[in-house]
């Protein structure tokens, strides 16, 4: 190993070259990573300069233009998929409908993890499925006289409210996670598909 | 979206690149290192050092070069890069190809550019 391999400069450049080459088969992805730390190994002298090293790594090539020409496909940026995806799977607008195709754009989109993925196709009928549970539990608690006359009476709604004080308050705090927890969801990936996107996009 | 003049030489650079780097083995093996700098020094040919290694690793898997390793006096091992004969025979066929289109397309300009 001559000096120029222990050059901070070169390290991160070949972590970088690393990421790039990711979807690459691994022993592609080495033998790779080899050439170009052989080829700086050449180019860059034992008391190579910051310029020098600088040079020499702009005269490759950003890490993603070398990964492209080993084939790794440009990943898209964020689009219509996205963000109609996020919306539609947040909002769960039109009812079911929205949950479905919502789920579908954000399955199909080339941006997010498996495990991302799945957070945003369940996480709408989830938190929707623990704000019913939480109405049917307070009609289910609630003043006699609202089992009569239907959960949506005047009634019941009274009675939701005049539960003991401390109680309401806990239930409207959970009401309003669970129907913000779809948003907060949909901003998380919005920004994870930003950074997949840009990562690629940038050296 | 219109193509940019820019996006067509490169297309072709793309195209080209593999035969020219074919042909600068047909008289001698050369090592890794020397066959980039050589092409980075012509003008126009070459804009990433770095992508030129997937091309020879490419070469490599098609058949059209092979490689030794060799001792060197100035440092570590190199990898010299040799044509095959299906190389040459790429090489032949894409020459035979690349005649006739410079010809048609240089025919073509002229009378358009006079």
């Amino acid at each position: 190993m001559t000096v120029a391999t222990r050059n901070p400069l070169v390290e991160d450049y070949l972590r970088a070259l690393q990421r790039a080459t990711q979807p690459l088969p691994r022993h592609e992805r080495n033998e790779l990573v080899e050439q170009i730390r052989a080829h700086l190994d050449e180019a860059l002298p034992p008391n190579a300069s910051e310029t020098d090293v600088r040079n020499a790594l702009d005269a490759l090539g950003t890490p993603t233009e070398v990964a492209r020409s080993a084939g790794v496909p440009a990943t898209p940026r964020r689009g219509a998929r996205e963000v109609i995806g996020l919306l539609l799977a947040a909002t769960g607008f039109p009812p079911f409908l929205g949950w479905i195709v919502g789920g579908v754009l954000i399955a199909t989109s080339p941006l997010w993890s498996a495990r991302q993925k799945l957070l945003g196709m369940f996480v709408g009928p989830v938190a929707w499925a623990g704000i019913v549970t939480l109405g049917v539990v307070h009609s289910t608690s609630a003043d006699p006289s609202c089992h009569r006359t239907g959960a949506n009476s005047a009634a019941c709604h009274t009675a939701l409210l005049s539960t003991s004080g401390g109680a309401a308050w806990l239930s409207i705090t959970i009401f309003v996670v669970l129907f913000a927890i779809p948003f907060v969801t949909a901003a998380y990936l919005w920004r994870a598909a930003g950074r997949r996107a840009g990562v690629n996009a940038l050296a | 979206m219109v193509a940019t003049t820019s996006d067509v030489v490169s297309q072709l650079r793309r195209g080209a690149l593999e035969f020219c780097v074919l042909a600068m083995l047909v008289p001698e093996e050369r090592y890794a290192f020397d066959i980039v700098r050589s092409l980075g020094e012509i003008d126009g040919m070459v804009t990433a050092e770095g992508t030129l290694y997937p091309l020879l690793s490419r070469l490599k898997k098609d058949g059209r070069v092979t490689t030794t390793w060799r001792d060197s006096d100035s440092g570590p091992p190199r990898k010299y890069y040799a044509i095959t004969p299906a190389g040459r025979q790429a090489l032949a066929e894409f020459a035979a190809e690349w005649h006739r289109f410079r010809d048609a397309v240089e025919s073509l300009l002229a009378k358009g550019t006079t």
